[in-house]
């Protein structure tokens, strides 16, 4: 009747990382179910187009759970997946500027190519909400970064109650930030449209 | 002004005004975007778990994934990308073929589960890890019970045997196993009531894992249930705790799939809410059973040929490799083993006399009858006191009577009544009283001592008689009468002297006097036949032994903490023993009724695992302090039964026995973080059977168990670490669970709606691993 176990200390680190990759790969699979319509909003209304967005999702997920392993503050997820989404969307339009430089779809400033829009309309339609939307975006990258974080889970479709847990922030306190934060943007883009 | 979430439009600001399309895209847009992306494509949580195995993929999927290249580019970055288990480089090193698990292939190798009664299409399975098919893969003749003969065969049991030489591989083993088992499973689980009924000893301990990983993966305290009797398959638990369960019957490897199908119905007629089969290793066809079924991976099956064809064919080497496989332990064992149950069974053919009524009245008058009585420091469950009924004068007369009629063929010779010099109050008592009756001398042999050697004075004093009767009160198991004839041989008395032997009782029940005579190469005779059980050390005879001997530790011993010192002397401090009343006051068909009993429970065949699956049937534990050490010690299967026990919910009564029955036997085996982690309600419930665990492992100390006291400690100091931290103040153990471990009924545990919760429970858990860890430092 001996020990099953001839170094019990030497096996511990390999139990916890086999039932860990089990239980990373269920943990993975609960906080996809709970974050993607987040991701593909979010998505959707940078891009404007939902082929694109639905791409976008797709890949921002599979984005992260290659780095799933190295990241350690999961109570704070949301902001995680949504920089990882964010970056997504930016690579994309890097990557789609290059593929159609000199295309009609560029953006004015040269950075961007924002896609055509989902809801049809003219061509010169289309290209004026594209410019619009980009001269959004480009606005949110310019506030601080906590109003930043606000305003984007704002974006991918978050109550203010739930913004207001996830800032640990009070909500009303979250509604005036809002406020704040619309103000502000409208005052960039109408600078930035009254420039162009 | 805030705006409300109510009122809030991404095309308005709180104004209402429109904000130059700051927000072009309005809820509503996401959410026919949203819908229309999972009418037409499957939605990233699906895609993941079809990349990773965690869900098995539909017909819809497949097709699916054929027609959309984008969902299939995602799914195979899925494959490709290093996940968080795959980075890991021990597991990469040790089991490389895990991936195959956690990303099966679709189209081709999609599996999908058909309606009840068939198997999962198992076309395209996985193939079994190298790690598992080096180790547990047999390439030597074996003959399985139908009498048909494999050359390779699968031996899951190989894993109790190699945790024996190498015990590090067995966890890898076990490990390998549950992890790709709980991968397979996970996606089936439908409740959080969750039963794994395990076939087998090493498939149990393999459950085991998977409970703990199923903890780890978010299911509460999944069960595990031991089965066992590849013959007369049974479940060692009560009938309640499948009910209204999800059951899954786990068993090594589906041939035929008999036995599969067996416990399935097994489980099935205890209604649970569903039951799913899941064998490690399955036939690459279907394979209809009573319910649904799945392999973990998939194999051909042996080809087997009849044995009469195998000893027609196979030459010499391969006839002297034959083994039988044993399927209760899952693996092969020597035919000479066979045999020598065969023999040892096969022994005792004799069929006891009916009992004698004149003696039935002797033993009532004299109250010679004994229950659970120690002789010479030796525990006998039922004793008849041939010293009592030589107390009466009619009973004497009766035996006296009787001993004249039996040795009447002596009577004109020169006798003596010879009797062991150790045991004068009992044989030379019965000696001394046949002497007188008889006329004839007693001569005491050997010392007063243990041994049994005659002195040469003896010897020349005995070689004056014709003939030398070995007196003895009675005759139970046949060594001291053994032990005296071959004393006598010894000096060549039966060259001048006949020896032949006289016992009043023949209570012998692991041989017969017929056979043992023949053995003895001596005759034997007796008055009676009243077989009786031999001297046995129950389980709590044990325990309370080791009570005595920890009460006395603690007392003496100033090494032990404070908190250890309390719960062992509370829990070992010894009580009064309760006198047996019953012996005093039996009425003649009382004492007949225990005569019976004593004669029943002698020839009854001794069998612990149907008395701890009556334990489990009856909820009785005291069946448990009940079982022979012997029993415990010598019988593997017995203490399967209690390891399955120790992982089961019971009672705490039912462990604490369990327990220290597994300790009376030094299987400290189960005390694992497995174990921990299983057993959270019974660590924290409010009976004090826990303070069992701290005197095993207080034993463990004294008796120089430093490899499973450490190993014990370890669990104890990571369970604290991990678990304990983790919960923290939100997690607490449900009330209905150590209602259950509390002692009410198992349906309470069952029962639905929201558990309520025990403040006490965590913090009763806490300082009970504490003391664990300080009782195994």
């Amino acid at each position: 009747m001996g020990s099953t176990h001839e170094s019990p200390g030497a096996d511990l680190p390999r139990e916890a990382s086999i039932s860990s990759g089990l239980s990373e790969r269920v943990e993975f699979e609960a906080f996809v179910g709970r974050v993607q319509k987040r991701v593909y909003a979010l998505l959707l209304r940078r891009v404007g187009d939902r082929e694109t967005a639905k791409d976008l999702t797709q890949d921002t997920f599979l984005k992260a759970w290659q780095k799933w392993h190295t990241f350690v503050q999961r109570q704070r997820d949301l902001p995680w997946i949504f920089t990882i989404a964010r970056n997504n969307a930016a690579d994309h339009f890097r990557r789609s500027n290059t593929e159609k430089r000199g295309g009609e779809r560029q953006h004015p400033d040269g950075d961007r190519c924002e896609p055509v829009d989902h809801r049809g309309g003219t061509p010169l339609e289309q290209l004026i909400i594209a410019e619009k939307r980009a001269a959004v975006w480009s606005a949110i990258g310019q506030l601080p970064e906590r109003q930043q974080k606000i305003i984007i889970m704002r974006c991918a479709g978050l109550s203010y109650a739930e913004i207001a847990k996830e800032t640990g922030r009070s909500k009303s306190a979250i509604g005036t930030t809002l406020v704040h934060i619309r103000k502000k943007l409208r005052k960039m883009v109408s600078g930035d449209a009254a420039c162009a | 002004m805030i705006p409300s979430d109510e009122s809030f439009s991404w095309n308005e600001d709180c104004d209402g005004h429109d904000v130059l399309g700051l927000f072009d895209i309005s809820d509503a847009d996401v959410d026919s975007g949203w819908e229309q992306f999972a009418k037409t494509h499957i939605l990233p949580d699906r895609l993941f778990s079809l990349a990773v195995g965690l869900l098995e993929p539909t017909a819809e999927d497949t097709q699916h994934l054929e027609a959309c290249n984008s969902c299939r580019t995602a799914l195979a970055g899925y494959r490709k990308c290093d996940s968080p288990a795959s980075t890991s480089s021990d597991i990469s090193e040790d089991a490389p073929e895990t991936r195959s698990v956690h990303a099966p292939c679709l189209g081709d190798e999609g599996t999908s589960l058909s309606s009840e009664g068939s198997s999962f299409c198992t076309k395209a399975l996985p193939p079994t890890p190298e790690l598992i098919r080096e180790h547990l893969r047999v390439e030597s003749p074996v003959v399985f019970p139908g009498k048909q003969v494999a050359f390779e065969s699968w031996q899951f049991g190989r894993i109790t045997q190699i945790a024996r030489s190498n015990p590090v591989l067995a966890e890898k083993l076990v490990d390998t196993i549950a992890e790709h088992a709980t991968s397979v499973l996970l996606p089936r689980l439908t409740t959080h009531n969750i039963v794994l009924v395990c076939f087998g000893r090493a498939i149990h301990r393999c459950g085991t894992r998977m409970a703990a990983m199923l903890q780890d993966s978010g299911h509460a305290c999944p069960h595990v249930v031991l089965a066992h009797d590849y013959y007369d398959p049974q479940l060692i638990c009560d009938s309640q705790e499948l009910h209204d369960a999800q059951v899954i019957a786990l068993v090594a490897v589906v041939h035929s799939g008999s036995t599969l199908d067996k416990l399935m119905s097994l489980c099935k007629a205890e209604h649970p809410h569903s039951v799913m089969g899941l064998a490690l290793i399955g036939p690459g066809d279907d394979h209809s059973l009573c319910a649904p079924w799945m392999p973990v991976w998939g194999e051909q099956r042996d080809s087997r040929l009849s044995l009469e064809d195998f000893l027609r064919d196979a030459s010499g080497q391969q006839r002297q490799q034959l083994n039988r496989f044993e399927p209760n332990d899952e693996c092969a064992v020597s035919r000479k083993d066979t045999e020598a149950d065969h023999v040892l069974f096969s022994r005792c053919s004799d069929q006891p006399e009916p009992v004698d009524d004149q003696l039935i009245n002797c033993i009532h008058e004299t109250n010679a009858v004994k229950c659970d009585y120690s002789i010479g420091g030796r525990r006998y469950p039922y004793v008849i006191n041939v010293l009592d009924l030589l107390k009466s004068v009619p009973s004497r007369r009766y035996i006296l009577d009787l001993a004249t009629q039996k040795l009447s063929d002596l009577r004109d010779k020169r006798v003596c009544l010879v009797y062991h010099s150790g045991r004068s109050a009992r044989a030379g008592r019965v000696a001394r009283v046949i002497g007188t009756e008889l006329g004839w001398p007693t001569v005491p042999v050997g010392s007063r001592g243990a041994t049994f050697g005659m002195t040469q004075s003896q010897y020349r004093k005995l070689r004056c008689y014709d003939t030398a009767i070995v007196v003895d009160a009675a005759v139970r198991t046949g060594d001291s009468m053994s032990a005296m004839a071959y004393a006598l041989r010894d000096k060549s008395l039966q060259t001048t002297t006949k020896i032949l032997a006289f016992c009043v009782l023949d209570a012998l029940t692991t041989t017969s006097r017929s056979d043992l005579s023949e053995d003895l190469g001596m005759e034997i005779r007796t008055l009676f036949q009243l077989p009786l059980a031999p001297p046995t050390e129950e389980v709590r005879h044990w325990a309370n032994k080791q009570k005595a001997i920890l009460w006395k530790q603690m007392n003496e011993n100033e090494t032990f903490g404070t908190g250890v010192r309390d719960v062992i002397t509370s829990y070992c401090k010894p009580t009064r023993a309760n006198r047996r009343s019953g012996d005093d006051r039996r009425s003649p068909a009382q004492t007949r009724a225990c005569v019976e009993d004593a004669v029943s429970h002698a020839l009854s065949q001794k069998d612990g695992a149907k008395s701890i699956s009556r334990a489990c049937r009856e909820g009785s534990a005291k069946v448990i302090r009940h079982l022979s050490v012997n029993e415990v010690i010598h019988d593997r299967t017995v203490q399967d039964l209690l390891v399955g026990m120790m992982f089961k919910p019971v009672k705490p009564c039912f462990k604490e026995n369990a327990g220290i029955a597994l300790a009376a036997a030094g299987n400290f085996d189960w005390m694992t973080s497995d174990w921990l982690k299983c057993n959270r309600p019974f660590l924290a419930s409010q009976s004090g059977s826990w303070r069992s665990i701290v005197m095993i492992a207080i034993q463990m100390r004294l008796d120089g168990y430093s490899k499973e006291l450490k190993r014990f400690r370890d669990a104890a100091v990571e369970y604290r670490g991990r678990h304990l931290s983790k919960t923290g103040d939100g997690e607490q153990i449900e009330e209905s669970q150590m209602m259950l471990f509390d002692g009410s009924e198992v349906s309470s545990h069952r029962a639905g709606g929201r558990p309520r919760q025990t403040p006490g429970a965590e913090k009763r858990l806490r300082e009970r691993l504490e003391l664990f860890i300080e009782a195994a430092s």
